[in-house]
């Protein structure tokens, strides 16, 4: 693993992090708002080595539960357990900028609906009430836009015979 | 650029998974102290000086835009607002004469409010988690008295919720939405619990558990002088609907005055003040971990 590469995957996570902390703080639909770390690790599968994208994502995962009033811990299961299913699916989705971000939209349905439900045996998030349905559908979806937008402004930052996807 | 020569993936998310739950086991039952609360603290304080810088360049752009979003609505809510004024002025102009009267009795009786007293540290609203995450970061911490426990209010001295912890430069906020612990309140003669309402961001359940009478919509809810863990007086919300007791017990909807999601600033009360809660023998408030989603039962009392 290079160097460059660690540093660039450092910088770009806590850079997701920020935005998401920050930005889509304060812009929300419905007081749901993408999860831009899960997006960006989801697209880190296709750059980086199995082990690798597993540590990078539980370390983002850690650090936004740090950010939280959440047990340490559970985001950074959550994000673990969506990037393992990436990394064992990713060749299926490697199939252009829609088929990806659609793929994306999947995972990230399954990453909610893992944190409600490891939240909830952990008392840190309730199963029950239309937030927690609302956050199950609009996050996958705004994620999927999300991916849209960010997957062919990243092709675009490779150079030709290096593409993203 | 992969490298998918040597694959160590399962047995690396297994050890991940592992480790993660061992993290959370401990951090539920450590109650958020010790050496992960060091970590969260540290966490926090390398990156609340870039959510700062990143919420100083994003406030004024995310207030352009919620003006513009709620154009159509201003416009009619300030026709309300003059037809509301000019019956306001009238109604003003009885109630000065009875203001009078009310200011000499209270000199008379020598009437003192508890939160006349109290300290405050302003603070800017400096990051939030996710949708999931009712909580909120601020830019005041340890360095300026802001400690776990704290009542915090909005710019309008309506209660927000408590600081749930506090480190150099930062300090989380929990509001009392999404606190496990009920606040202790009043509303009218009523002592009550307060407590969060699953799957809501700004509603609550009041309980009156003792010789309960009816309520009206619009009724006002303040803390209570029982509470121990906010100063008496603090305005929480407005009953939103009309209740009467079942049996002894009263059970109705309070709506909060304050929009979590909207805050930008707020108010700390620095309260209770350490030597004077040492001298009454006042419980000073320490911090808990709590499930910090709009989805979980519980407010802070």
């Amino acid at each position: 693993m290079k160097a460059r590469t660690v540093v660039a995957t450092a910088g770009a996570l806590i850079l997701a992090v920020i935005i998401q902390t920050s930005v889509f703080g304060r812009f929300r639909i419905g007081t749901v708002s993408p999860d831009l770390v899960m997006v960006v690790l989801v697209l880190a599968t296709f750059r980086l080595s199995g082990t690798m994208s597993l540590v990078t994502a539980f370390a983002g995962g850690l650090i936004l539960d740090a950010l939280s009033a959440d047990a340490l811990g559970l985001r950074a299961l959550v994000y673990s357990g969506v990037v393992f299913v990436a990394l064992r699916t990713r060749d299926r989705a490697d199939a252009g900028p829609l088929a990806s971000a659609f793929w994306i939209g999947l995972l990230s349905l399954f990453g909610i609906v893992l944190l409600v439900v490891v939240g909830t045996l952990f008392g840190q998030v309730e199963l029950s009430g239309g937030q927690v349905m609302r956050r199950v559908i609009l996050v996958p979806l705004f994620n999927l836009l999300l991916a849209l937008v960010m997957i062919p402004v990243i092709e675009r930052m490779q150079s030709p015979h290096r593409r993203f996807l | 650029m992969r490298d998918d020569r040597r694959d160590h993936s399962l047995p690396t998310f297994i050890s991940l998974v592992a480790f993660a739950l061992m993290l959370m086991t401990l951090d539920v039952r450590s109650q958020g102290e010790g050496v992960l609360g060091t970590i969260r603290g540290g966490a926090n304080q390398l990156l609340a000086p870039l959510q700062a810088a990143a919420s100083f360049v994003v406030d004024p752009l995310a207030d352009f835009v919620g003006n513009l979003a709620d154009l159509a609505q201003l416009r009619s809510e300030n026709e309300a607002l003059r037809a509301e004024l000019a019956d306001l002025q009238a109604i003003q102009a009885t109630y000065e004469d009875k203001l009078a009267r009310l200011a000499q009795l209270e000199k008379a009786m020598a009437l003192q409010l508890d939160v006349g007293d109290i300290a405050t540290t302003p603070a800017n609203v400096i990051g939030r988690t996710d949708s999931v995450d009712l909580t909120f970061r601020i830019d005041k911490g340890e360095e300026s008295g802001v400690v776990a426990g704290n009542p915090v209010v909005d710019a309008n001295g309506y209660l927000v919720g408590r600081v749930l912890d506090s480190g150099p430069g930062f300090a989380i906020v929990v509001p009392l939405v999404a606190d496990v612990e009920a606040a202790t309140v009043v509303v009218g003669d009523q002592v009550g619990s307060l407590s969060g309402v699953v799957g809501t961001d700004d509603e609550l359940i009041l309980d009156v558990f003792d010789q309960a009478a009816p309520v009206l919509a619009g009724d006002q809810v303040v803390t209570s002088s029982q509470s121990f863990a906010y100063p008496p007086s603090l305005p929480v919300g407005e009953v939103a609907e009309d209740a009467v007791p079942v049996g002894r017990a009263l059970t109705v909807r309070v709506r909060s005055f304050v929009d979590v999601r909207s805050l930008r600033v707020v108010l700390v009360l620095a309260w209770p003040d350490p030597e004077a809660a040492r001298a009454d023998d006042i419980p000073i408030p320490t911090s808990t971990t709590v499930p910090s989603t709009t989805d979980t039962t519980g407010a802070s009392g």
